[in-house]
């Protein structure tokens, strides 16, 4: 097996609003088409993270690079997921998903087979005409998700996009994302608060310390999918995510 | 089952216009229980908690108090609101204090309560701040402070942490679950959370989806403070979770 490609490195990346650190020398490699998860106390700086990442904010010290280039949201294709729907309710399901594809200037043909596929894959086929409006509040985040996967993205940042989700209806998410994933193959970074969605989804998971943020540890999650949130090994590995978070 | 004559009883079902909401309800609640009422978004709970606060007149039906009419006049209920309702221009201990007014208690009673209360909910040091000054999750707690803080019959939270992240959701959680020991209420804890309710329930009742009636009534005999990863409890959680259908609104197509 050949040694996995890297794909985004921190180097001593850290920011600082004035006195207030809040990234402190973070210093991690991702590889491509990994699964991460990070996962850590409220108010750590992911939402700072995530600005940095896509060059909205300049960082204080160190840089973020993408194919050993430092980032640039021009050049670099980065794609997020919020927890808040972000899709435009003038255009259409299938003209929602294009988005990105037609700010990349990815020629028509390409963009029709792609969107096409994302429809098939996320269940939205019957759909492609309707306006946000005229559909569901899961079919929205299923939108949401195609546009973000749609194009060749060198990294997908997700921001807890399904914590308002009932249970039921989050592991359905979750594992049409793990399929997704498993087809079209994307390095992700998925930000959470829920440790039992962290170890159900990620290959690795890197645990931030309280402000200033610091990475605490890093864990490899090898189970097989899909998960079962019972078996020992993974109660194992939740149980240790929260013991390092803990701060009751 | 507990024993005993129960404290509430509910027998209700609600309309607004044409639209059913609640179907048949019926359930009674004991004292210093700690029952969890569990429902999909949207399956009229927040319509149930009115109801059984005496806010809301069902369509249908009653709720007694031991055994009289619910009357929010007469009788002390405390009500936790999902949306955070603390008086901006109110320092933290004013915001308790505000319940104390209501209910004609003043001068070095209500500081003695409000002290108390302060101190149980972990906000003695915080007690002159102003709510812009202190963490969503402190919020949260003056609110759960002031519903403690009168001596009362009922205590009904809705959703109180649905705004929450996972982790200062389960410390309050934890909070909650300490002040109870302490101070014994009966309590309605309404929800959409299959394991916050796990976690706190003595009694479960799962709603359906609209018009909502009641799919199952679980003891749950786990010791507290119970823990998440424990088999049996995954294991209660996951059957929970079966009874449900997965949402319509996930899957399906049109709203």
């Amino acid at each position: 097996m050949s040694a996995p490609k890297v794909k985004i490195r921190f180097e001593s990346f850290t920011k600082c609003f004035g006195d207030l650190l809040v990234l402190d020398n973070i210093d991690a490699t991702l590889y491509e088409n990994e699964f991460i998860c990070i996962v850590g106390p409220t108010g750590c700086g992911k939402t700072t993270l995530a600005n940095l990442v896509c060059g909205l904010l300049p960082p204080t010290k160190g840089k973020v690079t993408v194919d050993g280039e430092e980032v640039d949201p021009r050049k670099h294709n980065i794609a997020f997921v919020f927890q808040e729907v972000a899709i435009l309710p003038w255009r259409t399901v299938e003209d929602n998903i294009k988005l990105g594809l037609e700010l990349k200037r990815f020629p028509k043909g390409e963009i029709k087979t792609r969107v096409h596929e994302m429809i098939d894959l996320l269940g939205l086929r019957g759909f492609e005409k309707s306006f946000p409006n005229q559909i569901s509040g899961g079919m929205k985040q299923r939108v949401d998700i195609a546009r973000a996967f749609c194009a060749e993205t060198d990294l997908l940042f997700m921001d807890e996009p399904f914590c308002q989700n009932d249970e039921k209806t989050r592991f359905y998410m979750l594992n049409l994302l793990v399929q997704l994933w498993e087809k079209k193959k994307r390095t992700i970074i998925f930000v959470t608060h829920n440790i039992e969605e962290a170890v159900y989804l990620a290959e690795r998971i890197i645990v931030f310390t309280q402000k200033p943020t610091k990475i605490r540890e890093e864990m490899m999650v090898n189970l097989p999918r899909p998960r079962d949130v019972s078996a020992p090994e993974f109660v194992k590995i939740r149980e240790r995510v929260t013991e390092l978070i803990k701060w009751w | 089952m507990p024993v005993g004559k129960p404290k509430i009883e509910i027998d209700v079902a609600h309309s607004y216009d044409s639209i059913v909401v609640l179907d048949h309800i019926k359930f009674d609640v004991y004292e210093n229980e700690f029952l969890c009422i569990l429902g999909p978004s949207g399956c009229g709970k927040t319509t149930m908690a009115n109801l059984i606060a005496g806010l809301l007149k069902p369509s249908v039906g009653t709720v007694k108090l031991n055994g009289e009419l619910v009357d929010p006049q007469k009788q002390n209920i405390s009500y936790v609101f999902q949306a955070r309702s603390c008086l901006p221009w109110r320092t933290v201990k004013n915001n308790v204090k505000i319940a104390l007014e209501i209910k004609g208690i003043s001068g070095p009673v209500a500081e003695e309560k409000i002290a108390n209360v302060l101190q149980i909910v972990g906000l003695q040091e915080f007690a002159d701040y102003y709510p812009n000054q202190i963490s969503g999750g402190m919020k949260q707690r003056v609110a759960i402070a002031r519903a403690f803080c009168v001596e009362g019959d009922l205590l009904i939270l809705d959703e109180p942490f649905g705004s929450l992240d996972a982790q200062t959701r389960y410390v309050m959680q934890m909070e909650v679950l300490k002040i109870c020991e302490k101070m014994k209420r009966t309590v309605i804890f309404i929800t959409n959370n299959i394991e916050e309710s796990v976690f706190l329930a003595d009694r479960l009742i799962v709603l359906s989806g609209v018009p909502a009636r009641i799919i199952k009534e679980i003891n749950v005999n786990f010791s507290k403070p119970r823990n998440v990863t424990h088999p049996d409890f995954l294991q209660l959680r996951t059957s929970i979770s079966n009874l449900s259908e997965i949402a319509q609104d996930a899957v399906g197509g049109s709203r």
